[in-house]
Parts: C-alpha cells; sequence; structure tokens
C-alpha cells in the first residue's frame, strides 16, 4: 500500500467521518423513532382509555338528561292533577299512570313491557317522552303506601325513571315524589309567578341598567332613556299545567312623572296597549308598587305554555321620570273568589250626594232602589264599611245592582273612584255608555252592572274603605232614570290561607 | 493527534444528539399530552359530579313534598325527617326540618344525600296552613 493510497482512505474516512458528525445515522434514527413509537404509544394509550371513560360519561349525561326531562314532565302533571284515575306497579304487565286535571282532561303515561320507550298524551300515550326508559309509580296517602287498586286514596306519587345508557347494560336512575296540591284545602288557588330573565331594545337608547329589572324585586332598579323603550321577557312556565283563568302581567315600580306605554305580546303578536299616566300612576309615588295588568280576556284561552310566549314592552312616551324593579307574569289556574261588598253610607266631602231615596241604595240588593234623574239630580256617592283583611287582594270593580227606565235611549253612567276631599273632577272616569245600559232597560232584577276600575290605582283592604264611588248619570238627547238597588265594590282576591310555596331555594 | 482527539469529541457528540432529540420530543409532546388527560379527567368529574347533584337534588324535593304531605294531613306536624331512604334500595336518602317562621309562614328544609355521599339542600317557605 503506497503511501498515496493510505493518504486517500483516510481522506475517505475523515470526509465520511465528517458526513455522520454533521448528521444522524440510521441506527441513531431507528433508535429516535423507536422512542418516539414507545412515548406516542403510552400517551395514545392512556388518552384513548381516558376517550372511552368520557365516552361513556357523556352518554350517562345523555341519559340523565332525558330522565330529568321525563322526571319533570311527569311531576308537573301531578302537582296540577285534581285526582289519579289509575296507577300500576311493576307487578303488572306494564307501568302507567293516569292523571285527572280540573278541567277534565285525563294524562296518561305508559310503558309497556314489550316496548323499551316511556309513551304520554291525552286519554292514550300516543306521543314519545322518554326512548329507552323505565318507569315506576307508587302511591301514597298519609298513612304510606297505597295499593293500586284504590287510585282514589293516592295524595303522592313516587315517580322513579330509568333511561338506559347506549352501549352498555348500565342505566340512570332519577327518582322524585310529588304531592298532589289540589288535595289541599278547598280554598287553596294555584297561581305561579315568574320574573323577566331577558331583555330587547325596542325603540332609541332602550332602558339604562336594564339587567336589574331581571328576576325578583330587590330594590335595584332600571330607567327608560328619554323617549326609549325595551321589551322585557324570558318568563318561565312554572309548576302548574292546564287552562290558566286569570292572567296578569306587572311590573315593580315607582313614578315621578310622564307617560309611558305599555305593550304586551304573545310571540310578537301585540295583545294589549295602553298609555298610562299621571292619573294612573300617580298612586305609586316614591315608595315601591306593583302595577298589575289584566290580559286574560286578550285571547279566548291561555295556558301554561303561553307564559314563556310573552314579553312585556315599555316604552317612554313623553317626559317619563320611572324606576323599574321587576317584571312579572301571574298566572291563575283556578277561579280566583270573588264577593261583593255593598255600600254601608253615603259618601262625604267634596261630591254632591243627589239621587232620590239614596239610602235605599245601600246594604245587598232588596228591590227598594235610589233614583237617579240625569236631567236633574243626577250625581251620588258611596262609600264601604270593609272588615279588616289578609287575604290578597287582586283585582277591583265597581258593581251597581239596578236598571234604567223602560224608555231609556242614551245617557251615560260615568264612575270613578276618588277620596272624599278630592274635587268632583279627581279620579279616572270610567263610562257605562248606550251600549252597555241598554241590557239593564225596563225591570228590576236585570244584573249588576260592572266597571273594571282595578287598573286607577294600587287597591288595598284599607283604600276600598277611603276611597268613595262616585256615579253620575250624563244626560243624552232624552234624559231618563236610573234606578240603584245596591253600589259596592266587586273584588277578585286569593285567600290567606291558600297554600302556597313562598321561597324555593336550592344549594 | 490532536486531529483525532477532536474528531472523537465530535463523534461522541454526533452520538448524543439523538437523546437530545427524543428528550425534545417528549417536552414537546408531554405537556399536549398531560393537557389532554387534564381536560378528559375534569370533563369526566364534572359530569359525573352533575350527575350525583341531581340524583341528590331530586331526592331533596322528594323530601320537601313528603313533608308537605304531612303537613297537608297535619298542620301541627314538626317531626321532620331523619335520613329517609328514597327510593328504597338505591341507597340515597333525605333529612328534613320543619320549623315555625314568620307570620304563619313554615320553614321546610330537606337535605337530600346519594349512596356516595353527593348532597343538595332545598329550602322551601310555606304559607296557608
Amino acid at each position: 500500500m503506497t503511501r498515496r493510497d493510505t493518504t486517500m482512505r483516510q481522506g475517505a474516512g475523515l470526509r465520511a467521518g465528517t458526513r455522520r458528525r454533521q448528521g444522524t445515522s440510521l441506527v441513531e434514527m431507528l433508535f429516535v423513532l423507536a422512542a418516539s413509537a414507545i412515548v406516542v404509544a403510552g400517551a395514545a394509550t392512556q388518552l384513548r382509555a381516558l376517550r372511552l371513560v368520557a365516552d361513556e360519561v357523556s352518554r350517562r349525561r345523555g341519559a340523565a338528561e332525558t330522565a330529568r326531562g321525563a322526571l319533570d314532565h311527569i311531576a308537573r302533571r301531578v302537582r296540577s292533577a285534581t285526582q289519579v284515575v289509575a296507577i300500576r306497579g311493576p307487578s303488572h304487565s306494564h307501568d302507567g299512570l293516569e292523571l285527572k286535571h280540573g278541567d277534565g282532561t285525563v294524562y296518561v303515561y305508559l310503558k309497556l313491557n314489550d316496548q323499551p320507550h316511556l309513551k304520554c298524551g291525552i286519554d292514550e300515550a300516543t306521543h314519545l317522552l322518554a326512548p329507552n326508559s323505565s318507569v315506576s309509580f307508587q302511591g301514597y296517602d298519609a298513612d304510606g303506601p297505597v295499593d293500586d287498586s284504590d287510585p282514589e286514596k293516592i295524595r303522592c306519587v313516587a315517580i322513579s325513571i330509568s333511561t338506559h345508557i347506549a352501549g352498555t347494560a348500565e342505566a340512570v336512575t332519577l327518582a322524585t315524589r310529588v304531592c298532589i296540591r289540589n288535595t289541599a284545602p278547598k280554598a287553596q288557588v294555584r297561581q305561579t309567578l315568574s320574573y323577566a330573565s331577558r331583555y330587547t331594545e325596542t325603540e332609541g337608547d332602550g332602558f339604562y341598567y336594564y339587567p336589574r329589572a331581571f328576576g325578583e324585586p330587590d330594590d335595584s332598579y332600571a330607567t327608560p332613556s328619554g323617549g326609549g323603550g325595551g321589551s322585557f321577557y324570558g318568563f318561565d312556565r312554572g309548576d302548574y299545567t292546564g287552562r290558566i283563568c286569570l292572567l296578569q302581567a306587572g311590573m315593580r315600580v315607582r313614578y315621578t312623572e310622564g307617560e309611558m306605554k305599555v305593550t304586551i305580546r304573545h310571540d310578537g303578536t301585540k295583545e294589549f296597549e295602553r298609555v298610562y299616566g299621571e292619573d294612573e300612576l300617580g298612586a305609586f309615588g316614591s315608595t315601591w308598587g306593583w302595577l298589575w295588568i289584566d290580559i286574560t280576556d286578550t285571547r279566548s284561552s291561555w295556558n301554561e305554555g303561553d307564559i314563556e310566549r310573552l314579553s312585556i314592552e315599555v316604552e317612554d312616551r313623553r317626559n317619563l321620570d320611572m324606576c323599574f324593579d321587576s317584571f312579572a307574569i301571574r298566572a291563575f289556574f283556578d277561579e280566583p273568589l270573588t264577593t261583593v261588598f255593598w255600600a254601608a253610607r253615603q259618601g262625604s266631602g267634596a261630591y254632591p250626594n243627589q239621587w232620590v231615596f239614596a239610602d235605599l241604595a245601600l246594604r245587598a240588593p232588596d228591590d227598594a232602589c235610589a233614583i237617579a234623574l240625569a236631567y236633574f239630580e243626577p250625581t251620588q256617592s258611596y262609600r264601604m264599611a270593609i272588615p279588616e283583611r289578609s287575604d290578597e287582594l287582586l283585582g277591583v270593580q265597581v258593581a251597581l245592582d239596578g236598571y234604567v227606565d223602560d224608555r231609556y235611549r242614551d245617557d251615560r253612567l260615568e264612575i270613578r273612584t276618588a277620596l272624599p276631599d278630592e274635587g268632583t273632577g279627581a279620579g279616572v272616569t270610567h263610562v257605562l255608555d248606550k251600549n252597555t245600559l241598554v241590557h239593564f232597560k225596563g225591570s228590576r232584577k236585570k244584573g249588576t252592572m260592572l266597571a273594571d276600575v282595578g287598573g286607577d290605582r294600587v287597591w288595598t283592604w284599607d283604600s276600598l274603605n277611603d276611597y268613595e264611588i262616585r256615579l253620575r248619570l250624563r244626560k243624552g238627547r232624552r234624559p231618563r232614570t236610573l234606578m240603584a238597588d245596591a253600589v259596592g265594590w266587586q273584588v277578585y282576591y286569593v285567600p290567606a290561607r291558600s297554600i302556597s310555596l313562598q321561597g324555593w331555594g336550592e344549594q | 493527534m490532536s486531529d483525532t482527539t477532536t474528531h472523537m469529541g465530535a463523534h461522541r457528540r454526533s452520538g448524543g444528539s439523538a437523546l437530545v432529540l427524543v428528550v425534545f420530543l417528549m417536552a414537546l409532546t408531554a405537556p399536549l399530552v398531560c393537557l389532554l388527560c387534564e381536560t378528559h379527567a375534569v370533563h369526566i368529574r364534572c359530569t359525573h359530579n352533575q350527575l350525583q347533584r341531581t340524583t341528590a337534588l331530586y331526592v331533596a324535593q322528594a323530601g320537601v313534598q313528603d313533608a308537605l304531605a304531612m303537613l297537608l294531613a297535619d298542620e301541627t306536624w314538626r317531626d321532620g325527617f331523619s335520613d329517609k331512604p328514597f327510593p328504597v334500595g338505591l341507597g340515597h336518602a333525605y333529612t328534613v326540618s320543619v320549623a315555625d317562621g314568620e307570620a304563619g309562614e313554615i320553614l321546610i328544609k330537606s337535605a337530600g344525600t346519594t349512596a356516595r355521599g353527593y348532597t343538595q339542600c332545598v329550602t322551601v317557605t310555606v304559607t296557608g296552613f
């Protein structure tokens, strides 16, 4: 081997060594790949295991949501029921529950053993309520479990729903117990009260601090901007189901001055619109009070599902200076109680008492009438003497039991409510025009004329004694007479002994 | 001789580059893997807790309803319940206390506890008795 060859090999070796130093060898590459593969395989295994657990947990959560939805649905129906018609336990070929509501509707829940789903419906279980679920019902009275053959004794129903988790043999089970509240004392009036939770600007700059008007009253308030308006909605349907007998939209307010327009919509359709000014809002002043608006008659019927679709829109119409603490919808699923308090004495003070034999219109109807002469002595006021009560007052109407001359044509009866020391023009004027009075033409026992004065102010039992009813027969083209057998307040109220859940907190 | 030493040193350094690369890759991927694992674990724990809390809430509500039923039958009833199983066989139970509040109100406090020890409380104020 020559020196030149050696030098050449060394040179080649040196060059080859230089290349290895500059990169990585195949062995090193394999080592890196092997190490990476081990790391990735370990991580992937761990992640896959976690993923499988997470998938199962998600399926479990889905099953729980299904069970919860069905449980809430049945619980609401049970609360509103008047009677359990039928109940079947696990020993039978199928599990089911039949509930009768006050309006006669029978709701059916059924799980046939040869079908994997829980179904529901009216009179017949036709709709799917919870897929892959089983259910069991057990009735109770005050002494304990009730035999399935005596459903009429049931006062409480224990409901257990198991929804199967897809891909496994396991199931999620939720259970609760619900009282049939309609088995409470006869005077119970089922009602729900829900507060606005959402807001949309409708005019100008809308409301300042609008979130403060969300939820229950807390004395923190929102105010409309100058010329602005907003819509409050997001009401909850509550516990009860069925036909609503009385539906009210309300707002808790303080008032200084100005006019506001209130619009109540159902799914965007205008159901009610009215402008309120000093006359209606003046009573609120600097203390918080509820302004309730009766919207029952704006539609032919209401049920619990309609509550969620309602919105209360308020707009500043003229220099409105007003604070809004809460917006609410109140629904009564039973008729509130009603009674009439007939006048106990004539009014006194600024308003003249002019009817002939005015004393005969005091007390309950007795066929002895006071006489109002449209062309000569048209005005008269009456006051009541109502004992102290703790019932909740819902609505107030002026009631006049009487009739008009059989030759009546077009006189009008004006009705106001005012304090005795207020002037003759005080208060909101309610008019019973000829279209109303013509139905009372002729003779006795024609019925009771009614004027809704509930929106005039915030009524309390005390104020029904403080205020007087002012009546004025405005003469038409051929003035006639009006006979008044009795005059008074017709009130709607919820008895204080009505059982209601005032607060519900979860921790 | 000096050249040879230098070459050997360079060779040793090139041999360690694989380890450096592996460590680098692990350092890069480990936090990601840990993050993924932690996310999954938190998700699982949350879902599990939510399910247990929901179960406990319904058990607590059952306690309130049971108390209401007792009050409707006897408005002077104030005994409450202590660890009453509901539903029987699943290991859940509710404890209910009933007390008089202001102005004729009745306060019902119900604590529902699941078999795994999760607890939810429901407090209800009732009027009208």
